[in-house]
């Protein structure tokens, strides 16, 4: 049986000094050598429907140790910080690169150099969550979950949540990084349910910032989000199908923002690009429009307190601004420190782990293309027939960069003006091709995926968002017969 | 500092959430001991080997709901602090109670001890192979990435109701995803997965060669053509489409909570009579299979509908106390989780009729080999790509197909079954036929 220890009687372990403890470990390394401790809090509140559904407090707490020994990574994890089980987790991570080394076919020949985070970092906060006690929070989620309810007799029921991710890590590498990261990401979803003769439609709005309470609601009250959210609904329950067709649309900035994460951004993400994706070979090609410049960055850029927000990568590298495409160029893919010293260039700071369990991976940050020169009102009387698309509702892309995005709010344009809403509307297309046949960008900018999370292996906090987007996609729908 | 068992924790655990005035708790600990070999860019990425633990503390005060989560069980007296704070200020609900204990009944085949055999160099064995199997299946494909991991698990629960128990499983776990790349032709991203509970089960060469198959099969895709008609989905499909919308619908959580479209819906044809669903999570050796759910209780299996009619919806001990009957043993989810409601092993029953007779009744349509969408568990809408698809013509797979989108409403379509194979497929906890729907919107675009 297994078993582990405990200490008899203390509710709470001495208070210890991290850097001193971690110091002395990785002095044991016998190669480069990765140690980052990582408390991540995350407590949570739904109200659904009226009764609580769930009001959590969940600690991951512990050092993940990763090792690069004949060329190889070996990785091991504890969620104890004694010195011992520390010694011990860096032999596991040793003894697992040596004995991968055997069979490994293309060793890490180098990581690349760069200039390594060493201090403490912390993003802007407007008034610390932790300042906000748990019954104003509560109190929050209940009153915006019954407002939903109340908005119209036809929504039947409502989710309200709300969750704040509280992260410190201390990382030191055998190069010299020694960076203690503190980090503070809140969000609030509101989801509304209108039913209506057996039909039932949903509506959901939701924020996440890179911040503090101050920063969550600055661009929209919760009463805003629960209202929107059930006017979404409602309406969604009289609204027709699309027909399928490939069409002029206008895309609003969280499309726009899912289109250069989903199915743009994976396919630029380095390891990918060495196992084969559409990208490879063509940085310093023409891959879009001229209109447009796209950015993956760790620190927010153009509003600040983006979702996604990383100072310092979990390989101690700067969060940076790298610029993906500019100007319809292909310019840079997103790199950690092994596929950078394989491209020769400098890592980009994307490498980030999920929790101390978790190896750094590729992930992006904050996702988007930069803003034009047009009028959203421009955009859309542009159109002869198409549709104006609003709210991403979730997407899926392919290393080919063929990809399906579900979609909130469609409205049929005719003749340049704003018709009626549609339901049940994908769309698809090949990125790169969606890019290509852009005609027009606004001058509206704005954050739209901060409550989102990447899933790659391990979740990710990001963002992604930008300007209103004219372009063609398929959009899919009803066929007749 | 001493070596003390699971149950223990659980028991110091409890012990000290009673004392700070919880009327009612629930401790439930795990540890698991996972060795796992990374692909990454057609090579071994890297290997790792970790113990993980973790503690999930439930409380109820005065009927208020309160949770705290733990990895390091030197703070469970923290863990237990949090989760009655959170329980004082939670709202009353009547309906918050646990479980009182029930005869539990050993699963068989769900440890092989030969898993306490699995190092780092064992592992190896089989990441490599899964990459080599793949490559060797057709040198045209290329390997994102994937993954073999060999896990111990053990959990244990005590509540203040007496419930205690206590188990150690075996799981090991592998996928591979990628595509197939010949010149600047890039083939759709594919993936296959499993997992089994014992070494003699394990089929790496399967899992690489269903994968790259499809992979290489879906080479120059183009276009098909827009009409609506018949589509055959395939297991994989069937998981998307039709097992995860059900799996919604009949969650008592959602049903009571206005948010599924079969409330009140008991005993009446909700689906065509081809089609039977059970869920039984007592199957020995199942993946999804536990000798007591994540409250301490025994699975009971269950049909959730006989051809077409839905019989069942699976309940926790929160759902079962409000529709005032037993729960069936669904309760779901980890340590650091709050118990919500889940499937087992969720079986779909073969059909009269084999995979290819399906095919050769289908004059135009389309063969989903995967989907790629969202569809709406709560309305039934989907509309998503059609991934390693083919065009049907005359009863025959006639092209593979790219930018072509399905869409429709699945509780719509499932009273239009034209077909089950007699065929069905095992990933993970799943059973699944390919399953033949009518009446399908199919855009080429």
């Amino acid at each position: 049986m297994y078993s582990i220890c405990i200490s008899n009687g203390e509710s709470v372990p001495p208070r210890i000094d991290m850097w001193a403890l971690l110091e002395k470990i990785i002095g044991y390394a016998k190669g480069w050598t990765e140690i980052r401790y990582h408390n991540k809090l995350v407590n949570s509140i739904t109200i659904k429907k009226g009764e609580l559904e769930e009001s959590t407090s969940i600690e991951t707490k512990g050092v993940g140790i990763r090792v690069l020994i004949n060329g190889t990574f070996g990785f091991s994890s504890t969620s104890s910080i004694e010195e011992h089980d520390l010694k011990s987790c860096l032999q596991l991570a040793t003894i697992a690169a040596r004995s991968a080394s055997n069979t490994k076919i293309k060793k890490v020949v180098g990581l690349q150099s760069a200039e390594l985070a060493k201090g403490e970092f912390r993003p802007d906060i407007n008034d610390p969550v932790t300042a906000h006690s748990l019954e104003e929070k509560l109190s929050l989620v209940q009153r915006i979950e019954k407002q939903v309810r109340n908005v119209s007799p036809l929504i039947k029921s409502a989710i309200c949540t709300y969750i704040e991710s509280i992260d410190e890590k201390y990382i030191l590498t055998t190069d010299g990084t020694r960076a203690h990261i503190i980090d503070s990401k809140p969000e609030f979803r509101v989801v509304a349910v209108a039913t209506k003769n057996n039909e039932m439609q949903i509506g959901s709005k939701s924020v996440g910032v890179t911040g503090g309470w101050g920063d969550l609601f600055r661009e929209e009250s919760p009463e805003e989000l629960a209202e929107k959210a059930a006017k979404i609904a409602v309406d969604l329950l009289s609204a027709k199908y699309p027909e399928g067709e490939r069409a002029w649309v206008v895309l609003d900035p969280g499309l726009v923002g899912l289109l250069s994460h989903e199915a743009i951004g994976h396919t630029v993400e380095a390891e990918h690009v060495l196992a084969g994706s559409i990208v490879k070979d063509k940085v310093g090609q023409t891959v879009a429009s001229e209109l447009i410049t796209m950015v993956d960055s760790g620190p927010s850029q153009i509003k600040p307190n983006a979702g996604g927000i990383v100072l310092v990568d979990d390989e101690g590298v700067p969060g940076q601004k790298t610029v993906i495409i500019e100007r319809g160029v292909l310019k840079s893919y997103l790199h950690n420190r092994e596929t950078a010293y394989i491209f020769g260039v400098q890592p980009t700071g994307n490498a980030r782990a999920w929790a101390y369990r978790d190896e750094p991976l590729i992930r992006m940050r904050n996702t988007y293309v930069e803003p034009g020169e047009m009028e959203l009102d421009e955009l859309i009387s542009g159109i002869k027939e198409g549709y104006f698309l609003k709210g991403p509702m979730g997407g899926q892309a392919d290393m080919n960069a063929e990809f399906m995005f579900g979609v909130q709010e469609a409205y049929r344009i005719k003749n340049g003006k704003i018709g009626e809403l549609l339901r049940g509307v994908t769309i698809s297309g090949q990125a790169f091709d969606v890019l290509t046949s852009c005609n027009g960008i606004s001058k509206e900018f704005e954050w739209a995926l901060g409550s989102g999370y990447c899933g790659k292996m391990q979740p990710a906090k990001v963002d992604a968002g930008g300007p209103y987007l004219r372009c063609k996609v398929i959009v899919g729908g009803e066929q007749k017969k | 500092m001493r070596k003390v068992s699971l149950l223990e924790i659980c028991e110091t655990g409890l012990k000290e959430v009673l004392k700070l005035g919880a009327d009612e708790a629930e401790v439930y600990v795990f540890l698991s001991k996972d060795i796992e070999v990374k692909i990454q860019k057609n090579d071994i990425h890297v290997a790792s080997t970790q113990v993980a633990n973790g503690a999930g503390i439930r409380v109820f005060k005065n009927k208020g709901l309160g949770f705290a989560g733990i990895t390091d069980f030197k703070n469970i007296k923290d863990g237990c602090k949090r989760a009655v704070e959170l329980a004082s200020v939670s709202p009353k609900d009547e309906y918050n109670k646990l479980p009182f204990p029930m005869e539990l009944k050993e699963v068989p085949a769900l440890y092989d001890p030969r898993a306490e055999e699995f190092g780092v160099e064992q592992t190896l064995k089989y990441g490599i192979n899964l990459l080599r199997e793949a490559k060797d299946y057709d040198p045209r494909i290329t390997v994102d990435r994937g993954s073999f991991e060999a896990s111990i698990y053990n959990r244990a629960i005590m509540n203040s109701n007496g419930i205690k128990a206590e188990k150690k499983e075996s799981i090991f776990i592998y996928y591979i995803m990628g595509m197939a790349v010949d010149g600047s032709a890039v083939s759709s991203f594919q993936y296959e997965v499993d997992g089994v509970r014992f070494v003699n089960e394990i089929d790496i060469k399967m899992c690489a060669h269903e994968f790259a198959k499809k992979a290489v099969e879906s080479l120059g895709a183009t276009k098909g053509e827009s009409f609506r008609g018949k589509v055959i989905l395939s297991p994989d499909a069937v998981e998307e489409l039709i097992a995860y919308p059900i799996i919604y619908s009949v969650n008592a959580n959602n049903v009571q909570k206005g948010m599924s479209k079969w409330k009140a819906q008991l005993d009446t044809l909700v689906a065509s009579e081809e089609l039977t669903i059970e869920d039984n999570g007592l199957l020995p050796g199942g993946l999804g299979s536990s000798t007591f759910d994540r409250e301490g209780i025994p699975h009971s299996p269950i049909t959730i509908m006989e051809a077409g009619r839905l019989c069942s919806y699976m309940y926790n001990t929160y759902t079962a106390t409000k529709d005032n009957r037993n729960t069936t043993g669904h309760a779901s989810g980890g340590a650091l989780q709050l118990p919500w409601i889940g499937v087992t092993n969720l079986i779909m029953k073969e059909g009269k009729i084999t995979k290819d007779e399906l095919i050769k009744g289908v004059n135009q349509g389309v063969l989903v080999t995967r989907f790629s969408g969202f569809p709406n568990p709560m309305s039934g809408e989907f509309s998503g790509v059609v991934k390693g698809g083919w065009l049907i013509k005359n009863g025959e797979l006639t092209i593979p197909l790219c930018e072509t989108l399905i869409q429709g409403n699945i509780y719509e379509l499932l009273h239009k079954v034209f077909g089950v194979s007699k065929e069905q497929k095992k990933a993970m906890n799943f059973m699944l036929p390919w399953v033949g729907l009518e009446g399908v919107s199919v855009t080429a675009g």
